[in-house]
């Protein structure tokens, strides 16, 4: 838990020094969108190394995993033409063998991790280039129905409804089925949690401009529109063809906006109920949130409160003494190497979907990297049996904060990015170590001061 | 003579104390040793002798009190000081490179060079001189791992002596050696005294402590427990100073009649003894003893029935049913538990929780649909906790900070909430204090009395002559007898341990 809190205040102190020197692009929504799109993808493959560092292994196939996956999907859909539930099958079905693989090599052969994943590594890669012959895939402007998984946007008041509503049914089931286990202050907490999203729901919603009037000039369409305050950047479609279209989104410049209306001139001329004209919202949450929300909290519920979770923290530490007390230690680490796999999969089809065009010879590189060190620096320790699933998200975040930090800062050459990344996570795990040492010596000579020792008599 | 080797101490201890966390391992002990003079140091298992010769060899340092080399107080804070100062420790499990020659290991670290290069031939020729000392004859070029362990320890002696060591602490150096080995150790010993070398002696066989000792210092529950002049050396007295009390005192066994057969044993073959046959049988509410010597394969026996070294033949049998055990997991569903020898590797996950080690196994068991019933958890815990009498402050303590006995009351635990059947328990009590060993014994005895087969394997024959119903003897991977409590004696568990030879006197527990 401190340990948490730790990088918790470190991601806080490298967004408040970014955001001290550069406030305009780092606060910008389109930046906080992507910090948040990125987190969530590599929360995703960091959670699911966590599971294979706690039983005290490693994973060094992530990266090539997502290149396979994230080349796979889109070569299977755009060159082979195979139907997408065919396609999405075959995803899992290999990410669950890849699973099994690694952890049967290890278990039953009893290969080294670091030695399989390593070849796993080189063995992916090579395929995946094979297979797509070294050329880029993607969906082009195909696979409208599952590209959103990895590039919609949901408004942030919408989504602050969504959270008040369903923590409002959380509550009322709660206090219904589960009264005894909640305490006041829980409760108490809930309904502050709840007001406080109704509230910023409130306040970051933006209503839409009102249309006054459509003329057309000179072959051109004139929009004449009256601006709710606060609103900084409209979005416009037109109806073509019997669909809508989306051409751009329009910055609105201040000093163009005049008692509180504002004129816009659309290419071509289009008769008033064939455009569409709404705000941006302040922010919006990419949709890779949500699936990175909810396999934390699967991810947190299955390490803390279930026996397997359990288990994977009692053989992280010592096998033979999970195995000397009745544990099915092979199995244990076999589903860590699965839940590994899968979540390499998930991350690598939801990265593709993303960014829509996979080099064969780059995508996914180094993923592996990040997602060790977000797993380390969230608390996992390479000796295994330790971990938090919140501490790793945290650790996701600060390596995307820090890479943006890079990016932004023009004081920091952004060919160092990997130097910087690197003495930072050297610096938390020394700090780490340093403070974990202060404390067990304290603990130490505490109990011999308490006279804790058995003697006789 | 003796008298006037202790004027003049070469080594000289004062009030030397220790702690560690959770446990008091040494509290102003004394020790002094005279020039060429044989000093046995005796005591039970977590007495604080390994800590104190560790202390000396500079492997530890001490909290408080002094260390005095001819007279002149010293500071032994690494190992190399120690070397330096002429102390020189020959540990209980051999600190050799296999791989490497004898000579090379002889001058491991001070190797004779030509330029950069190694001078083998010098290593050779040195190596040769202090092999002779110790009457060892093989070329100093054979590699150490192709060495018996009774070579190897002359290796290490002989190394030892090549850094003109003149006072050398060998820790249990006949635990692993032949009857023939040890013999010839004991005339190394002895030749070294005569050549003024002081020999500090650490061992649980009274016997040769007898032929071998100038004196006898006895170390109790980390305190001087007093000492015996060569005179008065004899087993009795040794006993009564290492226990502190008579051994019925100790022991209070009360026999009841034996039920049914719970643990059937047909013919089973451990991977470790492949050739040899095993087959006894344990009756409810029996305490029976396994005795033998250390490689006798009495672990492996244990770990065999409990799955962790399947079995190769044979047939198990809890209560008349056939067992297959191919994992731990297998035994414990039929009852079967093993309280294993290491505790700090097999029993305990030693980082975690005192209440998450009591419910290890019973996890399982209690589990609702795969998630952790943890209102069962904290009944389990706080019930273990109470019944095994663990003091602890809270049970959330990390285990590893509990002294030994507590420890290994945890492990118990373990397995009493799960209500075994069967209860196996390996070394029980080693490196335990004398009230938590206390406390482990009446604790087998009340399982036994609730109609639990007991079945431990112990190196200590005290606590097999006290605590075994019925003892069954193995040597060198095969059973060579089995004596009711009545016929129980030391000569007649040593005369089936060494394999029903003669009862020699250098093999250990020997009674005059």
């Amino acid at each position: 838990m401190k340990k948490t809190l730790g990088i918790f205040g470190l991601l806080m102190a490298v967004v408040f020094i970014t955001a001290a020197i550069d406030p305009d692009a780092f606060l910008s929504s389109n930046n906080i969108q992507n910090l948040l799109r990125r987190t969530a993808l590599f929360g995703i493959i960091s959670i699911g190394v966590a599971f294979v560092i706690i039983t005290a292994g490693i994973d060094l196939s992530i990266g090539s995993m997502v290149c396979l996956i994230g080349c796979g999907l889109p070569f299977m859909l755009m060159e082979l033409k195979w139907p997408l539930w065919l396609a999405l099958l075959i995803v899992l079905m290999l990410s669950l063998g890849v699973g099994v693989f690694h952890g049967l090599l290890i278990t039953k052969l009893r290969l080294q991790p670091f030695v399989v994943t390593l070849c796993g590594l080189l063995f992916y890669r090579g395929i995946t280039r094979g297979f797509t012959n070294d050329q880029p895939m993607g969906f082009k402007d195909q696979f409208k129905e599952i590209r959103p998984l990895g590039t919609a946007l949901f408004p942030i008041d919408q989504v602050l409804d969504w959270v008040a509503l369903g923590g409002g049914a959380a509550l009322i089931v709660g206090l219904i089925g589960f009264r005894r286990y909640l305490s006041k202050v829980m409760i108490g907490v809930a309904c502050a949690g709840i007001g406080l999203c109704l509230i910023g729901a409130k306040v970051l919603h933006l209503p839409n401009p009102t249309i006054e009037d459509v003329t057309q000039v000179k072959g051109d369409t004139q929009v004449l529109l009256t601006l709710p305050t606060g609103v900084s950047q409209l979005s416009y479609s037109v109806l073509e063809d019997g669909a809508w279209r989306s051409p751009s989104t329009k910055r609105v410049v201040m000093k163009d906006v005049k008692d509180g209306q504002y004129s816009m001139k659309i290419f071509n001329a289009w008769e008033a109920d064939q455009i569409r004209i709404e705000s941006v919202p302040r922010l919006s949450i990419p949709a890779p949130c949500f699936i990175l929300l909810f396999v934390a909290i699967a991810a947190a519920v299955f390490l803390n409160s279930t026996i397997y979770g359990r288990y994977l923290l009692a053989l992280g530490r010592n096998e033979q003494a999970a195995r000397f007390s009745g544990i099915n230690t092979d199995r244990m680490i076999l589903l860590a190497y699965i839940i590994c796999a899968l979540l390499s999969g998930l991350g690598g089809m939801l990265f593709v979907l993303d960014i829509n065009n996979a080099n064969p010879s780059s995508f996914g590189n180094f993923f592996e990297l990040y997602a060790i060190a977000a797993a380390v620096l969230g608390g996992c320790s390479l000796r295994g049996g330790e971990g938090t699933i919140l501490g790793v998200v945290i650790g996701a975040a600060l390596m995307q904060v820090l890479r943006n930090m890079i990016n932004l800062v023009d004081a920091i050459p952004k060919n160092i990015e990997f130097a910087v990344i690197g003495a930072v996570i050297l610096c938390g795990v020394a700090a780490d170590e340093l403070v974990k040492r202060l404390a067990s010596k304290r603990k130490a000579s505490k109990l011999i001061q308490a006279g804790a020792t058995s003697r006789p008599e | 003579m003796a008298e006037t080797k202790r004027k003049t101490p070469i080594l000289e201890v004062r009030k030397l104390s220790k702690r560690f966390p959770g446990v008091r391992a040494l509290h102003e002990v004394n020790l002094a040793i005279g020039p060429g003079e044989v000093l046995a140091v005796i005591g039970e298992n977590g007495a604080g002798k390994s800590t104190l010769m560790k202390i000396l060899a500079g492997v530890q340092t001490q909290d408080t009190g002094e260390i005095r080399i001819e007279g002149r107080a010293v500071i032994l804070d690494s190992v190399e000081k120690a070397l330096s100062m002429g102390v020189s420790l020959i540990h209980q499990e051999l600190n050799l490179a296999d791989n490497l020659t004898v000579g090379a290991n002889i001058f491991l670290g001070r190797e004779f060079r030509s330029g950069i290069f190694i001078d083998r031939n010098q290593i050779a020729e040195e190596s040769a001189r202090y092999l002779k000392m110790v009457g060892l004859k093989v070329d100093p070029n054979t590699i150490v791992g192709e060495l018996t362990i009774g070579h190897q320890q002359m290796v290490e002696i002989a190394k030892a002596l090549s850094v003109n060591s003149r006072i050398l602490i060998m820790d249990e150096p006949t635990s692993s050696l032949s009857g023939n080995e040890a013999e010839a150790l004991f005339e190394v010993v002895k030749d070294l005294r005569s050549k003024g070398i002081s020999v500090i002696y650490i061992s649980h066989r009274l016997g040769e402590v007898k032929e071998l000792a100038d004196r006898v210092l006895v170390l109790r529950d980390g305190e001087n427990a007093g000492s015996l002049a060569k005179e008065e050396i004899d087993h009795d007295a040794m006993v009564k100073l290492m226990v502190g009390r008579e051994i019925h005192q100790f022991y209070s066994r009360q026999i009841d009649e034996p039920g049914e057969v719970v643990l059937e044993v047909d013919r089973l073959r451990t991977p470790q003894h492949p050739g040899h046959e095993l087959s006894f049988q344990v009756r409810a509410g029996e305490i029976v003893g396994m005795a033998g010597l250390v490689g006798a394969g009495r672990s492996e026996l244990l770990n065999t029935l409990f799955g962790v070294t399947p079995a190769l033949g044979g047939t198990i049998k809890i209560g008349g049913q056939t067992l297959v055990v191919q994992q731990p997991r297998d035994a414990i569903d039929a009852g079967l538990m093993l309280v294993p020898e290491d505790r700090k590797q097999q029993g305990l996950v030693l980082p975690m929780s005192v209440k998450d080690n009591l419910t290890l196994a019973s996890l399982r068991r209690d589990q609702c649909y795969g998630f952790l019933n943890r209102d069962e958890e904290a009944a389990i815990s706080e019930d273990m906790i109470k019944q095994m009498k663990v003091k602890t402050p809270t049970e959330n303590q990390i285990i590893q900070y509990l002294s030994g006995g507590n420890q290994q009351k945890v492990v118990l635990g373990k397995w009493i909430a799960m209500k075994p059947r069967v209860l196996l328990l390996d070394e029980p009590t080693r490196g335990i204090d004398v009230g938590a060993k206390q406390q482990i014994y009446s604790l087998m005895e009340a399982l036994a009395k609730q109609g639990m087969a007991v079945f431990f394997v112990s190196s200590e024959m005290e606590e097999v002559l006290g605590m075994a119903d019925r003892t069954i003897v193995m040597h060198e991977g095969r059973i060579t007898g089995e004596l009711p409590r009545a016929q129980m004696s030391e000569e007649s568990i040593m005369q089936l341990a060494t394999g029903g030879e003669r009862v020699a006197p250098e093999t250990a527990f020997l009674t005059d």
